[in-house]
């Protein structure tokens, strides 16, 4: 089990992330928030590459900064800018990466192969990356991640720049990959993790706001979400959430901590209507 | 497995191995235009001029002592400072005493006119050569040290099992490249001048015979240990490629140190500008032993390149300076390095 006990960043006199208290076992966590929450600043603890200023990351007990390359042989890490070499192949780089995560050469080799194969680029293993799309790129870069079958997945905004395609493809792979591994995946995107989340943690004002469940954390607004096409209708204090057009009308998705059932329709809440409520401060 | 991929990464990089490429081009050039410049008495020695060589034994009798008042009196050195300087040409009375009673009598060759191509492979070769391969090496190691940095890669492999360790691997890889980018150069540009000028026939002969006076000066070549011509060379070899491996070490903590490529780059021209500069400031007099301890450093020992293994002129307070030199300049920028992956350890990758 991964933990972090009370963990705080903090940059100068700048906090970044306070008193952060979670833990993970197997499954697929995704760490909600806005853009600058301090979802990388946590990731990239989890990853070993900054350093709590307070508190401490326990896998099984022990401090990851004193397992060091034990700990570090646990994890595969996607960046949330995931560089490469443009003049290597898929399979060039990937057999690079596994002798940097010290797999011998014939299993670096073999993963290396397999992993092409998983991530659907059997086509293009042998072709440069340099004329590969942002989503061949990303899938590269969750294959280096795989290589040495972690215990613990680290996914730093892994759809960010894909296309819908992509992303649905890249949603379906981290499932296919949760198995038997603790998954965490920071996004600021809903849609990526609304399905294939187990748990979900929001952050909010460097602080954890919640862990929690999806249909749990959607628990949190039943009866309080409703949808109008009359929105000027609604006079008691409200947050749009979210607009459609349908048959000809705007249908005004909103949440409203008084009872408006009888001037709108109370609708099921989802992720992203939390999400709007949660962050409505940051978002005006 | 991991220092296969680093060191054919530089190894095989374009830009190294263009500049090595283009080392070796403006070597063949410059020795070609050298070739035609020399007069046809010059390049057509032979055998005979050998058998022909005139006894003249330049240690019967010579006197250090006139050296040193000689850059005494030139540089208006007083006190301590002109202390050492007697105290290092007392020292290399007792080499050419023992040169004497040991009979070794140089002889002249080439017709008499060693200094052109002494001048030539030790006075300009040679400072060309060892200021290519000390670049060449500055830079494979800032190429090895920045690259994940410059392709984005570095979080993916810090974060990896071999983590920021993969610095020290980097370490090992930029020091062999260096190193065979320095056989290589050097190998190569001396191939091309043995086969321009013949230097067979003098190859066992002692190196103080052949070269019969300091470049640029009247005084004798008189090296602090005998040696012949080839012993000499490899001697000067083994210094040119020991200084590209300190370039090397200086490129690494420079590129450890410095977040940036180009900013790591700066700091390692910068760095040798300054080691260049300070020794020309005041409170640097010749013959003290701040001026003669900075004088080991890398950049000086490149610029007196031409008298390695000899007294060094009033620069040097020291015997064996370029092995002393060496040595120092290993060891320091061997720690500036160690210091520089220290720091990494404790750095977080923002």
């Amino acid at each position: 089990m991964l933990s972090l006990n009370r963990v705080t960043k903090q940059y100068g006199s700048f906090t970044a992330l306070e008193q952060i208290d979670l833990e993970f076992s197997r499954g697929v966590y995704a760490l909600l928030a806005p853009n600058g929450a301090g979802k990388t600043t946590l990731i990239k603890m989890l990853s070993t590459l900054i350093f709590p200023t307070k508190g401490e990351i326990l896998w099984n007990g022990d401090d990851i900064i004193g397992l060091d390359a034990a700990y570090r042989d646990m994890i595969g890490y996607l960046p949330q800018d995931f560089g490469y070499y443009r003049n290597h192949t898929p399979r060039e780089f990937l057999r690079y990466m596994a002798a940097v995560k010290c797999l011998k050469r014939d299993r670096g080799a073999r993963r290396a192969d397999e992993l092409i194969d998983l991530v659907g680029l059997s086509d293009v293993r042998n072709k440069k990356m340099r004329k590969f799309s942002g989503g061949m790129i990303q899938r590269v870069g969750i294959a280096q991640a795989m290589l040495n079958d972690p215990q613990i997945l680290i996914l730093d905004e892994p759809t960010a720049g894909l296309d819908p395609k992509e992303r649905v493809r890249f949603r379906n792979l981290i499932s296919s990959l949760s198995k038997d591994r603790i998954v965490i995946l920071s996004t600021h995107i809903v849609s990526d993790i609304e399905t294939i989340a187990s748990s979900v943690i929001l952050l909010k004002d460097r602080r954890l706001l919640t862990q929690d469940s999806p249909a749990a954390i959607c628990g949190t607004l039943d009866g309080n979400v409703y949808e109008t096409d009359d929105i000027e209708a609604i006079k008691a204090p409200h947050l749009v959430l979210t607009e459609r057009q349908e048959n000809g009308r705007t249908v005004t998705r909103f949440a409203s901590e008084r009872d408006c059932a009888s001037a709108a329709r109370v609708v099921n809440p989802n992720l992203e209507d939390v999400f709007l409520y949660v962050y409505r401060d940051e978002e005006r | 497995m991991t220092f296969i991929y680093e060191f054919k990464k530089l190894a095989l990089s374009p830009l190294v191995l263009s500049l090595a490429a283009l080392c070796i081009l403006v070597n063949l050039m410059f020795l070609l235009v050298e070739y035609d410049g020399m007069t046809p008495q010059n390049q057509d020695h032979s055998a005979a001029d050998a058998l022909a060589a005139e006894a003249a034994n330049i240690f019967e009798g010579y006197r250090t002592a006139g050296i040193a008042e000689f850059y005494i009196s030139a540089l208006r050195l007083t006190g301590t400072n002109a202390e050492h300087i007697r105290g290092k040409y007392e020292a290399l009375q007792l080499v050419v005493d023992r040169r004497a009673a040991g009979g070794d009598a140089p002889r002249t060759y080439f017709d008499g006119q060693t200094s052109d191509f002494q001048v030539l492979l030790f006075g300009k070769l040679f400072m060309y050569l060892s200021a290519e391969v000390g670049l060449l090496a500055l830079l494979a190691a800032l190429l090895s040290t920045t690259h994940e940095q410059m392709r984005g890669t570095e979080s993916a492999i810090y974060a990896s099992k071999t983590g920021r360790r993969v610095q020290v691997v980097k370490l090992c890889a930029s020091l062999s490249v260096s190193a065979l980018l320095s056989v290589l150069v050097i190998g190569l540009s001396l191939l091309i001048f043995f086969a321009l000028f013949d230097f067979s026939i003098v190859w066992n002969a002692n190196v103080s015979s052949v070269f019969d006076h300091a470049l640029g000066e009247t005084k004798p070549f008189i090296t602090w240990h005998s040696f012949t011509v080839a012993g000499y060379l490899w001697a000067a070899i083994g210094i040119g490629i020991g200084l590209a491996l300190c370039c090397c070490l200086l490129g690494y903590a420079c590129g450890i140190g410095a977040r940036s490529a180009y900013l790591a780059f700066g700091t390692a021209v910068s760095v040798l500008a300054i080691l260049y500069l300070i020794p020309r400031a005041p409170f640097m007099p010749y013959g003290s032993i701040a001026r003669g301890a900075w004088g080991l450093n890398p950049v000086w020992l490149w610029k007196s390149s031409g008298t390695w293994f000899t007294d060094g002129r009033a620069d040097m307070v020291w015997a064996h300076f370029e092995t002393l030199g060496l040595c120092a300049s290993l060891a320091v920028f061997a720690a500036a390095a160690g210091f520089a992956y220290r720091s990494l350890q404790r750095r977080e990758l923002h």
